[in-house]
């Protein structure tokens, strides 16, 4: 029973993730008991759980999937385990892990550190697989802004980049629809196009970024490109896919928000980024909408 | 008896608040120097990471170098230059050189394209650069006065062919480049650690590569013993490997599909005696289609 603690037993150790059935990929979320320090609750089993959103975001259901023993990791297949639900669409399933322990006055800094594997697996029997984890409170503000970038973008006659980008809060009194706008620059810093693009709560999408690039400029060797992502209503979570769908073979990488780029007080740091949003915002050339 | 008892927490909690205010408020009068506990960070400038590269032949590497500072600052001109050096897996400079990068500008610098600027051979080292913070960037208050470090928190590329490209981020930090000096810089890390990692990756058959390369670099001044134990569902240790690696040298290790037939579905690898907390390492994944994939763990 989960009683007089301070924490919730569901947010402790969560991992938020789309399953993409429409992109012939096959999700799976790669589980620890302990933290990769080692040293933190090794010896504590936990039982595993999805929370199931619909493609439009509506909470669907929770349930156990199953439990992880005492130091030990295992995979287990998001998308076989939610097929049920018959989604053809993006949905976006939220992992549990709840440590099997008297959780009263539980704080949630023992769980620092617990981080998921989300991996992506092909008809080829290749995948790709990124690391992540989750803090207790996220996005859970109606203020808030978000700028992301990065050159992880490599499109080719066989190689295609999708942009995920995933509307999760820990606080669904707060959630709504963020718009976003996506700019791709070539190698030289010239801006290709645009695109502004709104993801509703508890949902996510994947932008196929071939589609935002002048076909000729997809050819058999990769060009690459640089993406820069903004919002001022809000944060989305982005993540790169790289894929090659003729001959298998999938690669994705987390990005980083600012503050990582930015090592200063708060006050500039805050400036800064709010300043930089509102300027590309107001930069609208080459501008699409979705 | 409540009432009593609501009074005390209701002070404890407001006793705690001023603490806490004063606390900070005399932390926000302390000099700089004081606060800062890494003395490499008591000044200006950029951080860098020391990034590892393959270029065998069958995989080159790609490093994607991006002015981010124009990210930041779209209303400046930042246009900078760019520092390169190029070590090979025992730390030894190899190369260097110098470029200019313009406003969002990216440059693409592939290995294989590079060696010709090797004064020796190498199929396997480490790469550091530095993006000089542009001068209308150093000249601003958050530099002057906030003591403004700019993390270079880049991406790499490991290629095959045309066809396959995986990419990862930079994972920990090497450098620091004080102001605006790019010929020298600090260790952002002092001495050597001993640290260990426990990756969460269930790591043997399950996976289904014909190999996997366990990858890392030495960020630290001096050499350091770097042991990996690849071990099955039960624990038990079945392959081991030690290896010495010079600063700035590379750890590379490749586990065999036998090897990983051996460990079974839901076998694991740690790591010991890593330099610096945040090693980690680059698991890069060969599959029997051709494909390959990358990942930090």
């Amino acid at each position: 029973m989960f009683t007089l603690m301070k924490a919730d037993p569901f947010r402790l150790i969560y991992t938020p993730m789309m399953v993409f059935p429409d992109l012939d990929l096959e999700a799976y979320v790669g589980l620890s008991s302990f933290n990769p320090k080692g040293i933190s609750n090794s010896m504590q089993s936990h039982q595993v759980w999805f929370s199931v959103y619909d493609p439009s975001g509506n909470f669907v259901d929770r349930y156990q999937v199953g439990k992880l023993a005492p130091n030990t990791r295992e995979f287990f297949p998001v998308s076989s385990l939610t097929e049920k639900y018959g989604f053809k669409s993006p949905y976006l399933v939220v992992v549990h892990r709840v440590p099997e322990m008297d959780l009263t006055n539980i704080n949630h800094e023992m769980f620092l550190m617990f981080r998921s594997i989300v991996q992506y697996r092909d008809r080829f029997k290749a995948f790709g697989s990124v690391v992540y984890e989750a803090p207790y409170t996220f996005n859970a503000t109606k203020r808030a802004n978000f700028i992301v970038h990065s050159s992880q973008v490599l499109l080719s006659t066989e190689i295609e980049t999708y942009l995920l980008l995933l509307n999760f809060t820990t606080n669904s009194e707060t959630s709504h629809p963020i718009t976003c706008t996506v700019d791709l620059h070539h190698a030289n810093g010239k801006k290709v196009s645009s695109l502004r693009k709104t993801v509703p709560g508890f949902t996510g999408c994947a932008l196929k970024l071939s589609e935002l690039v002048p076909s000729a400029s997809v050819s058999e060797t990769p060009s690459q490109f640089t993406l820069v992502g903004y919002s001022n209503e809000g944060i989305l979570i982005p993540l790169f896919l790289n894929v090659n769908n003729r001959r298998g073979g999938v690669s994705i990488e987390h990005t980083h928000p600012p503050q990582a780029y930015l090592q200063m007080p708060n006050k500039y740091f805050y400036e800064i980024r709010e300043r930089a949003i509102n300027h590309f915002l107001s930069h609208k050339e080459n501008r699409l909408t979705q | 008896m409540n009432n009593t008892s609501s009074q005390n927490e209701s002070l404890k909690k407001s006793l705690l608040h001023h603490l806490r205010r004063a606390k900070n408020h005399i932390r926000n009068r302390l000099p700089h120097s004081l606060k800062e506990k890494n003395p490499s960070l008591r000044k200006y400038g950029a951080i860098n990471d020391l990034y590892p590269w393959i270029s065998d032949g069958e995989i080159d590497t790609t490093f994607y170098i991006y002015n981010h500072h124009s990210v930041y600052y779209p209303h400046l001109d930042t246009r900078t230059k760019v520092n390169l050096w190029w070590f090979d897996s025992n730390g030894v400079e190899i190369g260097k050189r110098e470029f200019e990068l313009g406003v969002l500008e990216t440059k693409q610098i592939s290995v294989a394209t590079e060696k010709s600027i090797f004064s020796s051979p190498s199929s396997v080292g480490t790469l550091l650069w530095h993006i000089s913070v542009p001068k209308a960037v150093l000249d601003l208050p958050e530099c002057t006065k906030g003591h403004a470090y700019f993390a270079d928190r880049s991406y790499y590329c490991f290629t095959k062919g045309k066809s396959f490209a995986a990419f990862v981020h930079g994972i920990d930090r090497y450098a620091v480049f004080q102001k605006g000096v790019s010929d020298k810089y600090d260790l952002f890390y002092g001495k050597k650690g001993n640290y260990s990692w426990f990756p969460e990756i269930p790591f043997g058959s399950n996976l289904g590569c014909q190999r996997v390369e366990i990858i890392t670099t030495n960020r630290c001044a001096s050499s350091q013993a770097i042991s990996l134990r690849l071990r099955n569902q039960s624990g038990q240790e079945l392959f081991t490997h030690t290896s010495e690696v010079a600063p700035r040298g590379v750890f590379r290790y490749v586990a065999s599909e036998s090897q990983l037939a051996a460990l079974g579905p839901n076998g694991s690898f740690d790591l010991h005696g890593l330099p610096t907390q945040w090693t980690r390492v680059m698991l890069l994944m060969h599959f029997s289609n051709g494909a390959i994939t990358l990942m930090h763990c």
